[in-house]
């Protein structure tokens, strides 16, 4: 997924079919309501680029006919950056919700813009920001760098122990459905950040808070039946950052495009820290 | 007044680096690379971006771990609870000495936490000058437990007057 994620350049093929479509949807509609109004909507959209030198960062407003655009936000980037203006600088994969690429500053909220509807409001326009407090790379695309090095940290993996390398792939690793439903409403994360980059912790600590998003993923592996290093893994939540910069402000789980709950996440892995096996902790910090 | 600004000025020391850094970012938008040219004082500050590792994370010299910090501090706030009613119907030298440490610890630890977040970073002796501070000023209420009328019964009379 991250992979993926690469800075979105339309290629000429697929702009091809995509005018194809639209013009296909024209068609429809002008057969189906012979004059039809045009729903011109304006878009705000904070534009950047890093490579004129000393350039301050400014809003910038499209207009463009909904009649003529798909439903959602992320339509409407692509139909400015098709018919508009080619330069505007976005990411997006998959539009599903489902890659996490897309995720943005729309009207005030972190979202996925392929899964959120344009406000249909014609006189209100829409603002669109990158995620906030991130460095930004070009217009509406950050900097994940930091984001992913953390998730790299809390070694986002199953860890056995008592195994070797001529183990793996020899038995499966069984789960009763119980343990399994578990990781329900967690493994279904898409990493897109919105709700880290909506969490006032992280906007001042990001750099040693790890996060809604990356401590969900977290518990995620702390709770999973299969991995051994339960105790190992609350060991490296032991400072007053890691986890206890979280104040339950629950930015998070209001935020979430994916309607998961990081916000009850960070507060089971609070509620293990209480009772869990320090002698780890302990060995973990001489070592 | 001439004292106070320069007081506030030594005060503010780090929150210049972080206006500094706030304007380069108005112009450059905070990437990395133009960073390179900024001054030496807004690179530290630029260095001190994580991620750091758990020892520094950690810290050293803890009297105990994260999470028994956190527990006591949670028993502290249910105790709590129960302390305060207590207070107004049964007053004793020891209920005085008790809610004067709950509150005080309380109290403590909650500002600790809002320099945590906010300031520590940017201004890190906040801490310690806290901590001699928050000392400072329980002293006063233990000794004004001991030689005067006692905290719970000072409340009283203020709120007769
Ligand atoms: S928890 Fe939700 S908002 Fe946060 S990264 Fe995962 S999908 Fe995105
Ligand atoms: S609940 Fe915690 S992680 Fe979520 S927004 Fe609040 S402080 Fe951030
Ligand atoms: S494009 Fe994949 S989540 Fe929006």
């Amino acid at each position: 997924m991250a992979a993926s994620r690469s800075v979105m350049k339309l290629s000429s093929a697929k702009t091809g079919l995509l005018q194809l479509c639209q013009h296909r949807t024209a068609q429809t509609a002008a057969a189906a309501a012979p004059s039809v109004q045009p729903r011109l909507k304006k878009f705000q959209i904070y534009r950047w680029d890093p490579d004129t030198k000393g350039a301050k960062p400014t809003m910038e407003t499209y207009e463009i006919d909904l009649n003529h655009c798909g439903p959602m936000v992320l339509d409407a980037l692509i139909k400015i950056k098709t018919d508009l203006d080619p330069t505007l600088t976005f990411r997006r994969s998959c539009r599903e919700g489902i890659c996490g690429s897309c995720s943005m500053n729309i009207n005030g909220t972190n979202t996925l813009a392929c899964i959120n509807k344009i406000d249909s409001n014609l006189n209100k326009g829409t603002k669109i920001y990158p995620l906030p407090h991130m460095y930004v790379v070009k217009d509406l695309v950050p900097d994940m760098s930091n984001f992913y090095a953390q998730y790299r940290s809390i070694e986002p993996f199953l860890k056995k122990k008592n195994t070797t390398e001529a183990d793996v792939g020899q038995t499966q690793y069984l789960q009763s459905t119980a343990d399994r439903a578990k990781l329900d409403g967690l493994y279904e994360c898409i990493l897109c950040a919105c709700c880290s980059t909506a969490c006032p912790s992280y906007w001042w600590n990001s750099d040693k808070y790890l996060g809604p998003a990356v401590l969900m993923q977290a518990y995620r592996w702390m709770i999973d039946s299969r991995d051994d290093f339960t105790d190992e893994r609350l060991a490296t939540m032991e400072d007053k950052f890691s986890v206890y910069r979280c104040h339950t402000i629950m930015n998070c789980t209001k935020t979430c495009p994916k309607g998961l709950n990081p916000g009850r996440a960070i507060g089971e892995i609070k509620k293990m820290l209480l009772s869990y096996n320090k002698d780890v902790a302990a060995k973990q910090a001489q070592a | 007044m001439a004292t106070t600004v320069q007081i506030l000025r030594c005060c503010t020391r780090g929150s210049r680096i972080l206006f500094q850094s706030a304007l380069l970012r108005n112009t450059s938008v905070g990437t990395k690379t133009t960073f390179g040219t900024s001054s030496a004082l807004t690179n530290v500050f630029e260095a001190r971006r994580g991620p750091f590792t758990p020892e520094e994370k950690r810290g050293k010299g803890h009297m105990m771990s994260a999470s028994t910090h956190w527990k006591v501090e949670r028993i502290l706030m249910i105790g709590m609870i129960p302390l305060m009613p207590a207070a107004l119907f049964y007053q004793s030298p020891f209920i005085d000495h008790a809610i004067c440490t709950a509150v005080f610890l309380h109290g403590y630890w909650g500002m600790d936490g809002v320099l945590t977040d906010y300031l520590e970073k940017f201004v890190p002796w906040v801490k310690p000058l806290w901590t001699v501070l928050s000392i400072i000023a329980f002293a006063g209420l233990v000794n004004f437990n001991y030689n005067d009328v006692g905290l719970c019964k000072a409340v009283q009379m203020l709120w007769s007057m």
